[in-house]
């Protein structure tokens, strides 16, 4: 009987300590884990794609992280309605914004890298471009 | 020695006064065709003999966020409004017409400069080159056809 209790000590020790172990050594391996490592790469293909935006980061970047496909999609939608009124974009804003004109959308200009509005005419002398003479003022007319 | 500084004096006004009458009102008057759509925008630009970009005359429209549809200005320009400060105005109405009178010089006619004319209307197609015109002392007072949405455009001094 006592052999028999020594070898059921035995036996639950090595089964304790081999499990113990094995239970132990996936933790580790566990940790890296593709979907982990790869989901911080989801933010980084999208501010890429905020940076340059365009088809060339459509080219890239889902070849790198598939799950962040679709913020290209809708980031290549945003990049469109930047396009304004002209092409089938009509009222493609408008109708988000409740019916707003976008003839009215003038501070759009200074912030989309197109710079200021020219000045209009009579406001400042033409540019010194050679082809007008100095001090010359258009004249317009419209029927 | 006075009458010889007054001479000199006569002289270089004399001399001076063709410089300042090479410059002439010239005007272009442009008729739009009953396109069907809203205003349109209008580039008016010179190109040299080899297509290079030598200024704008004219901008009608005054959003500049609009302007890469004008696909030709915008290649040659790339977008700079500066370009057309002082020159802009607003966009011309389908059936309407539009009349703009410059003093430009007279060194562009008949010295292989050219006029374009780039065209683009809401929701329609984009329309580079809509007029070519050799600026010559023969393109003068002869109506010429735009492609889509310019009946006639005619220069005239």
């Amino acid at each position: 009987m006592k052999s028999v209790l020594a070898l059921l000590a035995l036996t639950t020790a090595i089964t304790t300590t081999v499990v113990g172990a094995l239970s132990a050594a996936p933790v580790p391996e566990v940790t890296p884990a593709a979907p982990a490592a790869a989901s911080p790469l989801g933010p980084l293909v999208r501010s890429a794609v905020v940076v340059s935006g365009g088809a060339t980061d459509a080219a890239t970047a889902p070849a790198a992280a598939s799950p962040a496909a679709p913020a290209p999609m809708r980031l290549a939608e945003d990049d469109d309605d930047d396009e304004g009124w002209f092409f089938g974009r009509r009222g493609h804003d408008d109708e988000r914004r409740g019916g707003h004109d976008d003839d009215d959308d003038d501070d759009d200009e200074g912030g989309r890298g197109q710079g200021r509005g020219p000045a209009p005419a009579g406001t400042s002398a033409p540019p010194a471009n050679g082809l007008f003479a100095p001090g010359a003022k258009p004249a317009v007319q419209t029927n | 020695m006075k009458h010889l500084l007054t001479a000199l004096a006569l002289t270089t006004a004399l001399t001076a006064v063709p410089a300042l009458a090479q410059a002439k009102p010239v005007t272009f008057t442009t008729q739009m065709r009953n396109y069907g759509g809203d205003g349109a925008y209008l580039a008016f630009y010179v190109t040299d003999a080899q297509g290079g970009y030598v200024g704008s005359l004219w901008m009608a429209g005054g959003k500049a966020k609009y302007y890469r549809h004008l696909t030709g200005w915008q290649a040659a320009t790339g977008g700079d409004t500066a370009q057309v400060d002082g020159i802009t105005g607003a966009s011309v109405g389908a059936g309407r017409s539009l009349k703009i009178t410059l003093d430009l010089q007279d060194a562009l006619f008949d010295a292989g400069y050219v006029l374009h004319v780039d065209a683009a209307v809401e929701d329609m197609r984009e329309s580079p080159n809509e007029v070519v015109l050799p600026l010559t002392s023969d393109s003068v007072g002869k109506a010429v056809q735009g492609r889509s949405y310019i009946d006639t455009l005619t220069v005239s001094f």
